[in-house]
């Protein structure tokens, strides 16, 4: 018994040590940047494509992380929508033309550096990854 | 020329792996189908009106396959531009790089689009995503609902107003422009479409409404084609064969849809009609598709058929019966009536690619080609009220 309790106590510990979809998502903009209230509405239609501009037609630049659990735990808690369909949901946006895909970062590193470069991006990521040159403008998860 | 493009798909499909390619500000993005469909008849290959032309063997490889290649960038605020080629098999046979998106558009207000340049014709609720085949469930939507309308480019200018009415995001659409299809001979053009879509939004579901209308011409040049209208200009009943072929024609198209996908099931259902007054028949179309998610794989069912609603001339010859019948093959040879049901499943096997089988039986109508086209490339046999089963496989990948 002791032993089934360490087994299962192992597995709890590297389930969360993998982190990204247990983690609060948050949307963030830079700190010196145009875009400073978003609501949830407005967030959802921006990543789905479905605006391009804020309400007071701020145009929006929109950055994804890189493939991986986070970017999948982003779109599944804001649009509802799995990796699966979220995928066929944006090449249908992408190759009708109805939208711009999102900038795609290579890393968190070079998401916060270009939300910081570009006053008009907004992005997402684990809220532990903040920090003072990002303004959190929406937590993800309800 | 199927196996450059086979290759082609191939490469694509290796490289789509790599994903991501920001050069800049431009944005690069692509898609590509590998598909292979294989009539069960050795006489029958199938014809996509519009789109591949017919096959000469046993699989054909050109009725799906295609490679996109789109970039866009913003120019400046509220101005973007996006341009996308296509390299596909056309009607024609050819295999050439076209350019199917080149528009520029401007956001004045943050609910208002403008768009102008060449966009696809948005005549269906699938239309303008009729090659992204990525986005699709199906391995290709259902030809008795998408044969209705062969043209695919819309040469004018639209508006987009996006609202959101109690929880219900609103897309009205009006658009103006031209599109031309290329034939053997001369080209087929509407002349000057007039279209509304209005599209709702919300949750899981979405609901599509659309209406478009443009003068015509069509100039058939097939041989039954040629042999009617001589017979016909050679009797008293001359007035007749204007109504065949020319320049002097009027369609309507009309189109009601709706989709729901909660992430585990979906459906898709649509409704399309063709009126028109000349050249071709008037017929109706419908397709139901249900779906069940399980983790990456999608298994779906479609139901679907096209109805002739008026024949392409419905001149009363029968006081001569021998013209009679040749009017009756010359209507029965634009007839692509059909009904069918479908099964297929759909692996996403890859973060960025997909696996289709489908199986498909069909039951071409009476005096109808249906879907189908004779392989040895006569277009003088009807499949009339035949029974027909294709297999199809596809990869799609998007990038």
């Amino acid at each position: 018994m002791a032993y089934f309790n360490q087994v299962l106590a192992a597995i709890v510990i590297s389930l969360a040590a993998q982190g990204g979809a247990w983690a609060q998502l948050v949307i963030v903009s830079g700190t010196n940047g145009a875009i400073t209230e978003l609501s949830r509405a407005q967030a959802e239609r921006l990543f789905l494509g479905r605006a391009t501009t804020l309400a007071d037609n701020t145009p929006v630049t929109l950055i994804d992380l890189p493939p991986g659990p986070d970017r999948d735990a982003f779109y599944f808690e804001l649009t509802g929508k799995n990796p699966v369909q979220t995928r066929a949901y944006w090449s249908r946006q992408v190759f009708t033309g109805r939208a711009l895909p999102p900038r795609q970062a290579s890393s968190i590193d070079e998401l916060r550096q270009w939300l910081v470069d570009d006053g008009n991006a907004i992005g997402y990521l684990p809220q532990e990854h903040v920090d003072e040159r990002l303004r959190i403008l929406l937590p993800v998860s309800e | 020329m199927t196996k450059s493009l086979l290759g082609a798909v191939l490469a694509l499909a290796i490289v789509a792996s790599e994903a991501s390619a920001d050069t800049g500000e431009w944005r690069i993005s692509g898609f590509g189908t590998l598909g292979m469909v294989r009539p069960t008849e050795g006489d029958a290959s199938l014809l996509r009106n519009g789109i591949n032309t017919s096959g000469r063997d046993g699989v054909d490889f050109g009725a799906d396959s295609v490679i996109g290649l789109q970039a866009g960038r913003s120019l400046a605020s509220g101005i973007d531009v996006t341009a996308q080629m296509v390299v596909r098999e056309d009607q024609n046979g050819n295999v050439e790089p076209r350019l199917a998106w080149a528009f520029v558009r401007f956001t004045p207000l943050a609910d208002l689009e403008f768009r102008i340049g060449r966009m696809r014709a948005p005549f269906f609720m699938f239309s303008e995503s009729l090659w992204i085949n990525y986005a699709n469930t199906w391995v290709r939507p259902p030809t008795e609902v998408y044969g209705l309308n062969p043209f695919s480019d819309l040469d004018g200018a639209d508006m987009m107003w996006h609202s959101r009415i109690g929880g219900y995001d609103l897309e009205l659409r009006p658009y103006i422009g031209r599109s031309s299809l290329e034939r053997r001979v001369r080209r087929a053009t509407l002349k000057r479409i007039v279209g509304m879509n209005l599209s709702v939004y919300r949750d899981d579901y979405s609901f599509f409404l659309a209406h478009a209308e443009s003068p015509f011409s069509l100039p058939w040049s097939d041989p039954i084609f040629i042999a009617v209208d001589a017979a016909l200009r050679a009797s008293p009943f001359f007035a007749a064969a204007s109504d065949l072929s020319g320049s002097d024609g009027y369609a309507r198209f009309d189109s009601i849809g709706m989709q729901w996908d909660n992430g585990e099931y979906l459906a898709s259902a649509e409704y399309a009609r063709r009126a028109v007054n000349r050249y071709i028949p008037s017929a109706h179309g419908w397709q139901l598709t249900l779906g069940r998610r399980v983790g990456t794989f999608t298994a779906y069912g479609v139901l679907a058929r096209q109805t002739e609603d008026e024949p392409a001339s419905s001149a009363d010859l029968s006081s001569v019966p021998p013209l009679q019948s040749a009017l009756d093959l010359f209507n029965a040879t634009r007839n692509t009536a059909q009904k069918s049901a479908t099964v297929g499943a759909r692996w996403d096997f890859h973060r960025n690619a997909a696996l289709k089988l489908e199986f498909t039986h069909a039951k071409v109508a009476d005096d109808s080609l249906g879907s189908f086209f004779p392989v040895d490339g006569s277009g003088t046999i009807l499949f009339s009220g035949r029974r027909i089963n294709l297999f199809s496989a596809s990869v799609d990948v998007s990038f």
